[in-house]
């Protein structure tokens, strides 16, 4: 068995002491800094991207990687808690895991979002391991065209994520698409919306946003309710921590759902782990018998986009060590990490330095059970973060949420746009709507812009070329049967009642 | 002691501090430089090829200097918020500018700059060039540039371009317009999807860096046509350079240097050369260069900035040449 003596290499290479040492430093790192608000995994990764130079090359990306993800793993942690999600992706999981949290069920959420965490991520690396030869050409053939209608399928399915009523939900993700016009426009580098604002001309700063929109309200919302200092007054008990049976039962199928979704949705270099989380959720919110229970506290709502999110977080390694095209910065950082050693990702770096390839897969299951270990126990110490009397919570909250925007761009500018955002979001949570699709909408619709005039471009304004590839066509037409879903069950609903 | 009392000894200690501090800073030419660390500014994302550069370089000026050399990242607006944020700071050796080829073509394609590239700065020295591969997609079926002209003469190729006024565009621009052949630009958002662009043969041309090319161009994806530097790379010494190809005075070379204030003490700028000089010239940061792509590149700070300003010049007639518009 190829895979298995491979995979035999892998784990050869990354069971010495010494790899060990530095999967653990940095699944740690990456955790701690996931849970501080804003603060993501490129500050940490390019600070640390010096000592890699004295490092062995497969030792600084075990490293490396093992922030990633682990910051990926702390900021769920952290939107649960606190509503402070500093990706769109955890927006996702901060939808229903903030309002367990709020049911003091802020245990049980982590240790699901832990487990699912886990499954998601061992279910990419079985598959990339057996199949990352093939995954790589997937990633190839995805055009602009195809991107394009990945984008629609997206933001549609973005739309149904909102709780609540769907109208609100096109509404959030269209304000999105408002949102991510500021900037330059592609094909004439052209500013759109920057007042003159040279801080503009790259568009909004999303972590900036997101803390905004969420981080920020949420301090606010509390102010603004009746300040009950719920802190000394609740004390965890360790029962209250692990989820039930039923809770677990329930976590089950979502996350076998949403394993498969996800490894896939992350071979897409730069747009998959986004989409992933949503497109999971609003799955769940589809194949749901009562959708009304999501946004509220559901546990699909959580297993569901954190199992998808994190296979997908193990499916980008693919397009960007197999092909050396990075999705985003933080890719971008570990192939610069791997190429200062001379080793050049690429489709010969599987066959050239089996090591690092095998030995990096075998990493990602050691680091992700060290997750699994470290934080079982740590639990209680998470939760005991929520009896913290919220007038020294509060003030912590905002100021690591400053520190993390700066952290970003190095740019004072983004602390204008959390303020500004902050009393947008407060009247988005006076008026119900849902600020997820909205974030959503800012990433997805710059991409889909961008990729629309290159499609055209290419087909020399022929609009047919939607229609005329294969995977490009079969996306738009799940995207209408998504939006189309919801009154075509009215219909059948409406059917049978009229025959009973 | 009252409340009042120890409220005025603070506010003193501050006040006494913050003197300090100033007195401190006022007189830079009084002590050694550096005494304090050293801002490395520059104007792209972390692990862009700039980045990695300017930390492989400024790690090595912090041992020299014996001061922290701190990289800090200052993207947008192709380069030109870092080159602000370097000109309205004190011109006092303390905040460094990695500038690189797109500084000397935003001067002709922006009106807006709040700087002046040749007025306000001032070279320390070369760092690297970073030589773009004009690479073609194999499905194309020319082996050599004379067929790929040919080819293109016949219409319908694309080629990408990392975003509107990069160096990559002005210099296929240049070369179409020398081949006499008409070709579509197709902007992506960076190099690394411009090059997925040309490997998915979505486009058939593109001016890559080596690093992400080279891999695609041994496995046969890719057909690596010319290089576009005065001289062959170290790195792909089998790819002949534009003017070896009979296109006089192509040259594309993606510079990446070190700049400061223009009037920041030339004692300043003198030491401030020569750690760089030093960690250039050490053995293990070429073998770090080559490694990404980059060939190292030394020079003094008086032919940096007489560089710089021949590179504004050339860029701005090309852009004059082929009546390239940019808003």
């Amino acid at each position: 068995m190829d895979i298995l003596s491979n995979l035999a290499l892998g784990f050869q290479e990354v069971l010495t002491l010494e790899t060990l040492s530095f999967c653990l430093f940095g699944v740690t790192v990456g955790m701690l800094i996931g849970v501080l608000p804003g603060i993501g995994a490129m500050a940490a990764i390019s600070m640390l991207l010096p000592i890699t130079f004295y490092l062995e090359p497969g030792q600084a990306l075990i490293m490396l990687a093992g922030i990633y993800y682990g910051a990926q793993y702390g900021n769920s942690i952290a939107s649960i808690l606190l509503n402070v999600p500093g990706t769109p992706s955890a927006a996702v999981t901060a939808l229903d895991g903030y309002p367990l949290s709020k049911l003091g069920k802020a245990g049980p959420a982590i240790f699901i979002t832990t487990a699912a965490s886990f499954a998601g991520s061992c279910f990419a690396i079985v598959c990339l391991a057996a199949f990352s030869p093939v995954i790589a050409g997937v990633a190839l053939a995805f055009g602009s065209a195809e991107y394009f209608a990945l984008m629609v399928f997206g933001l549609v399915t973005a739309s149904t994520v909102a709780p609540g009523s769907q109208i609100k939900g096109i509404a959030m993700v269209v304000a999105g698409l408002i949102l991510g016009l500021v900037g330059t426009d592609i094909t004439s580098g052209t500013f759109r919306f920057t007042f003159g604002l040279i801080e503009l001309t790259d568009g909004l700063t999303l972590v900036a946003v997101a803390m905004g929109v969420f981080g920020a309200t949420e301090v606010i919302n509390n102010l603004s309710r009746k300040m009950h200092d719920r802190g000394a007054a609740r004390r965890v008990r360790i029962r209250e921590l692990i989820p039930t049976g039923a809770d677990m039962k329930q976590a089950v199928k979502p996350m076998m759902r949403a394993a498969p979704l996800g490894t896939f949705l992350g071979v897409l270099p730069g747009a998959g782990a986004t989409i992933a989380a949503f497109v999971a959720y609003g799955l769940e919110t589809r194949v749901a018998k009562d959708r009304r229970r999501f946004g509220k506290g559901a546990i699909e709502g959580i297993a569901a986009p954190e199992t998808a999110n994190n296979a997908a977080a193990q499916g980008s390694f693919i397009p960007t060590l197999s092909l050396g095209i990075p999705g985003d910065a933080v890719m971008a950082l570990m192939l610069g990490a791997l190429l200062i050693h001379g080793v050049q990702p690429g489709p010969q770096l599987i066959g050239d330095h089996p090591e690092i390839f095998w030995g990096l897969l075998a990493s990602f299951w050691i680091g992700n059970l060290m997750l699994l270990i470290m934080n079982i126990p740590l639990i209680g110490v998470w939760v005991r973060i929520l009896s913290i009397p919220y007038k020294y919570l509060y003030p912590c909250v905002l100021m690591l949420i400053c520190v993390g925007v700066y952290s970003v761009h190095n740019s004072g500018f983004d602390l204008f746009v959390v303020v500004a955002f902050a009393a947008i979001g407060y009247a988005m949570s006076i008026a119900k709507l849902s600020p997820a699709p909205m974030l959503l909408g800012i990433v997805l619709g710059v991409m889909m812009e961008d990729n629309l005039k290159r499609a055209m471009l290419l087909s020399r304004g022929d609009p047919l070329v939607f229609l005329e590839r294969p995977i490009c066509a079969v996306l738009l037409g799940l995207s209408l049967l998504m939006l189309i879903w919801p009154l075509g069950m009215r219909l059948v609903r409406r059917v049978h009642r009229s025959r009973a | 002691m009252n409340a009042s009392t120890t409220r005025r000894n603070t506010v003193k200690t501050i006040v006494i501090a913050l003197g300090l501090g100033t007195c401190l800073t006022a007189l830079p030419a009084a002590a050694q430089f550096p005494e304090s660390p050293v801002t490395l500014v520059l104007g792209s994302t972390p692990g862009s090829a700039p980045d990695i550069l300017g930390r492989i370089v400024a790690e090595g000026m912090s041992e020299v200097l014996g001061q922290p050399v701190v990289v800090e990242n200052r993207q947008g607006a192709n380069g030109s918020i870092a080159a602000t944020q370097v000109a309205q700071a004190e011109p006092d050796g303390y905040s460094l500018m990695l500038m690189t080829a797109v500084h000397s073509i935003t001067p002709t394609t922006r009106s807006d700059l709040e700087y002046d590239f040749n007025e306000d700065f001032r070279g320390v020295g070369m760092v690297a060039s970073v030589p773009l591969l004009f690479v073609v997609n194999n499905e194309l079926g020319t082996p050599d540039m004379a067929s790929f002209v040919e080819r293109a003469r016949e219409g319908d190729i694309f080629y990408s371009v990392p975003g509107i006024g990069s160096i990559q565009q002005l210099a296929t621009e240049e070369f179409a317009d020398r081949a006499g052949i008409e070709m579509t630009v197709v902007p992506y958002r960076g190099g690394g999807n411009a090059t997925n662009a040309v490997i998915a043969n979505e486009v058939q041309l593109f001016f890559a860096g080596i690093p992400p090319a080279l891999p695609h161009v041994e496995s046969g994806a890719l057909t690596a046509l010319a290089i576009s530097t005065p001289e062959r790379s170290p790195a792909a010494p089998d790819v002949p350079t534009m003017v070896e190809l009979g296109y006089d005075g192509l040259v594309a070379d993606n510079w990446h240097a070190l700049y400061v204030r223009s009037e920041t003490p030339d004692d300043v700028v003198a030491t401030l050369s020569e750690a760089l000089n030093t960690v250039l010239a050490r053995p293990e940061t070429a073998e770090m260069f080559l490694n990404v792509g980059a060939t190292p590149w030394a020079n003094s700070p008086d032919e940096q900035t007489a560089f710089g300003h021949g590179e504004v010049e050339r860029w701005r007639n090309v852009i004059d040449e082929q009546g390239l518009t940019f808003d």
